[in-house]
């Protein structure tokens, strides 16, 4: 429906498993952390988290 | 038990198959590589078969399934030093290994985890950006 999938945090068990089955996830993104694949959504739409400048004292 | 010592240099993992690989080796090193991979958060694996001087199919197919696994926990792998004899049988048996890269030694090896490796963070330019403001600014 138009949505890029990301998957992160996958255990060395389960990837494994995945391979076994042989699961193609060619087109299926997989970081290794959260924040990787947080960071490559960001990317993907073309956003960013800056810093304001005015900060909270 | 006998292992495959897993060398880790920074971002990369090394393995150098020193002695002849038989399976239940193989399958070890398969599952020691998908622990390291996650627990040292690598981002590149080396495996370097120059050693090896007969592959059967089995081998073979661990090579595209230990890439595979790597490539599903964000790694690269390059298998280097892959001898003529090795290369043959395994285009014989039919095993190309689609999806594994190769050179054809440790330093070209290295070359391409590096390149490769810097593509990717040229693409998650903007992490850094989030993280560290000023570096970018430095850099720009």
């Amino acid at each position: 429906m138009g949505a890029d999938c990301l998957i992160s945090g996958i255990r060395p068990q389960i990837a494994q498993t995945i391979v076994h089955l042989g699961v193609d996830l060619g087109d299926v993104t997989s970081k290794a952390t959260l924040a990787g694949a947080f960071a490559v959504a960001l990317q993907r739409t073309g956003l960013a988290i800056i810093r304001s400048p005015q900060r909270p004292a | 038990m006998d292992r495959i010592p897993i060398l880790k240099m920074g971002e990369y993992l090394l393995v150098t198959v020193q002695v002849d690989m038989h399976d239940r080796l193989a399958m070890t090193l398969q599952e020691d590589l998908a622990d390291r991979i996650v627990k040292v958060r690598a981002r590149a694996v080396l495996i370097d078969i120059s050693a090896l001087e007969v592959v059967d199919s089995f081998i073979g197919r661990m090579l595209g399934s230990i890439a595979a696994i790597a490539r599903v926990l964000d790694a690269e792998t390059v298998v280097v030093g892959m001898r003529p004899a090795v290369a043959i049988t395994l285009v014989e048996l039919g095993l190309a290994l689609p999806g594994v890269r190769t050179a054809l030694n440790v330093e070209k090896g290295m070359e391409i985890l590096r390149r490769s490796l810097e593509t990717s963070r040229g693409n998650g330019a903007a992490t850094e950006a989030v993280a560290q403001p000023t570096d970018a600014d430095a850099q720009g």
